[in-house]
């Protein structure tokens, strides 16, 4: 074909857009994963868990989370003999190094680890303008860092605060259910570390997963289920007072 | 209050926004009393409300570009719009308001001047004329008779337009169900009422 000025006026912004994908490469391979055959969701045992900050620890450590933000925290919650709708809750530095004692003035302590809910109908996913926040086929919610606009519009549609603009690439980030590695058949950083097994990572697709049984056998909560976005994050023995 | 919430995320700048959308809404409404209602006694500032609403919309998304982490991909909001997001199709609404309404009505109001000016002119100046005429010289009593019938028309469907725009800013922060001091379906009527206060 003889590349006339007009021929190439049309051929170029054609080679621009199929230049992007060259950029972008093929994705690292996962041999043997399928995307369908997964659903992920996650089980806190709040009875279990110490507050030792070591899942803040890992999650900072494998994921490069930058400091003074959190893609999971720990908050303790103290309840005053019957004020179960006024917690006293606190949360230094995210739980990371644990929590100084409480005095000890009656009531109840008890310590909720926080992550990304995963949400099976998600706002943030629904009010990104782009789309660069998206639902993957195995039931992880994950932002594109390559065409988020750091508009914050799905950090303020996140009812658990569970977003935040990273300072380093200016896009929105949050846990991610550490998917390099649960796409390799590892568990997550932070289930990996957790000394008491308070955090378990379930794939809902697995019939033989023991979460089944789990869910069956025991009184299960999610944040705010009056939000209705599909939490996949459930909360065993929950108290009434966690916001 | 959870420890990433610490951080104000929407501040002066995203506030900046509903204000200036709220002054372009008021100022095609001022121009609107002259074309519609007839309201003689604001008849001097018609084009210079109809001016002000321009520039002021021009700019509006200055302070939202300056907020956003990554400006130089904005545009990828016209592009690949996500169709559930109320500020992809915000985009839309901004730019049927911008093309469809204003640059429009501005253009049917200042023609004949423009024809004109691009006969006495010279230079560059006439050329810029020239360009602006988008090729319609015509100047003759029925044609301009036509760019009256039809500045009203836009007028008209402009009023309504001028409401959607900066109602729609309400329904941006209405829509956000995680905030209960927004999450409220009167929002845009919110946002509206106080444009007009």
């Amino acid at each position: 074909m003889e590349i006339t000025r007009r021929r190439l006026l049309v051929l170029l912004p054609g080679a621009a857009v199929a230049w992007k994908f060259v950029l972008a490469g093929t994705p690292e391979a996962a041999p043997n994963y399928k995307l369908t055959e997964h659903w992920w969701a996650m089980l806190i045992d709040i009875p279990k868990c110490i507050g030792c900050g070591s899942c803040v620890r890992a999650c900072a450590e494998e994921n490069d989370v930058p400091e003074g933000y959190f893609r999971t925290w720990i908050e303790r919650y103290h309840v005053a003999d019957w004020k179960i709708e006024r917690p006293e809750v606190e949360s230094p530095d995210g739980g990371k190094n644990g929590f100084p004692p409480h005095a000890d003035d009656g009531g109840k302590n008890f310590f909720v680890p926080k992550l990304c809910n995963q949400c099976a109908d998600s706002p943030c996913t629904q009010v990104c303008p782009v789309g660069a926040t998206f639902i993957t086929p195995d039931g992880v919610v994950l932002v594109d860092k390559s065409y988020c606009l750091g508009c914050r519009y799905c950090i303020q549609a996140c009812p658990y605060g569970c977003r935040f603009l990273s300072p380093k690439t200016h896009t929105a980030e949050k846990c991610t259910l550490c998917y390099h590695r649960i796409t390799k058949g590892l568990t997550t950083a932070c289930c990996e570390v957790c000394p008491t097994g308070a955090r378990q990572l379930a794939d809902l697709k697995n019939p033989k997963d023991p979460i089944h049984e789990f869910l069956r056998t025991h009184t299960v909560q999610v944040l705010k289920p009056h939000m209705a976005t599909g939490s996949k994050v459930f909360y065993n023995g929950m108290d009434g007072s966690v916001r | 209050m959870y420890p990433n919430e610490v951080e104000l995320q929407w501040s002066i700048l995203i506030v900046l926004y509903p204000f200036i959308t709220g002054l372009v809404a008021g100022a095609f409404i001022l121009a609107s009393l002259e074309r519609v209602f007839r309201v003689e006694a604001v008849k001097p500032t018609y084009r210079l409300a109809l001016l002000t609403a321009l520039a002021f919309l021009l700019v509006a998304p200055l302070p939202l570009q300056l907020h956003l982490g990554h400006p130089e991909r904005s545009f990828e909001m016209y592009l690949t719009p996500h169709r559930s997001s109320a500020m992809a199709m915000f985009g839309f609404v901004y730019l049927w308001y911008l093309m469809g309404v204003l640059l429009l009505e501005i253009w049917l109001d200042y023609r004949r001047d423009i024809v004109v000016l691009s006969q006495t002119e010279r230079g560059w100046k006439r050329l810029v004329y020239r360009v602006l005429t988008l090729g319609s010289r015509n100047v003759s009593e029925r044609s301009l008779g036509i760019d009256e019938r039809l500045g009203y028309f836009i007028t008209l469907v402009g009023i309504p337009s001028a409401f959607l725009l900066h109602g729609y800013v309400g329904f941006i922060f209405g829509s956000i169900k995680a905030n209960p001091w927004w999450s409220s379906p009167l929002m845009p009527i919110v946002f509206v009422f106080s444009a007009m206060v």
